[in-house]
């Protein structure tokens, strides 16, 4: 029995995942020499409404991955619709490609460090994690 | 020389409230920042 081809947006009970590739640079910045390679990348992923990773890519240094439940303070905030991301033309990317640098960001270990923390329902199912209440 | 007004750019995000986010962001990357990655370093300051 062949299993059922994946969908090109991963669907999950709590909504849809999508993912977003945004420069730091101001769209004065994007036709400098330097804007680009100067200001860094934005990576995010929305489990549903809200964003469930972040990812910080610059030049000169480490990549700073977050992970909603964790890192709260320093994440996106505002709503998938509220942020227009998705209204943005060549900000949305494959998840294969977000997979990609957040694996080159030591995304999957951060991410299992804090497997406890995460409040992503896709993310926490992809760690293994059920949570079951008791009535 | 810069061409002003030459018309809307498609490139600009519609929220500003995001667009203040990103440049925050941006800005807090120019300072050494307290990450899961860089672990305590800031502490270090002698």
């Amino acid at each position: 029995q062949a299993a059922p081809a994946a969908p090109v947006r991963q669907s999950e009970e709590n909504g849809i995942q999508r993912f977003f590739k945004i420069p730091f640079a101001r769209p004065a910045d994007e036709y400098r020499d330097d804007g680009e390679k100067k200001h860094g990348m934005w990576y995010a992923h929305f489990d549903g409404k809200y964003i469930a990773r972040q990812m910080e890519v610059y030049p000169d240094k480490e990549p700073v991955v977050m992970v909603a439940g964790v890192d709260d303070l320093n994440m996106c905030e505002l709503s998938l619709e509220e942020t227009g991301l998705s209204k943005k033309k060549g900000a949305e990317i494959l998840g294969r490609d977000f997979e990609t640098e957040w694996a080159k960001g030591k995304g999957p270990e951060y991410l299992k460090k804090n497997a406890n923390k995460v409040s992503s329902k896709f993310l926490q199912k992809r760690l293994g994690i059920y949570l079951v209440y008791k009535l | 020389e810069e061409a002003s007004g030459a018309g809307k750019k498609d490139s600009a995000i519609s929220s500003t409230e995001f667009d203040q986010f990103l440049t925050d962001r941006s800005a807090a990357s120019n300072v050494p920042s307290i990450s899961a990655q860089t672990g305590n370093q800031a502490r270090n300051t002698r």
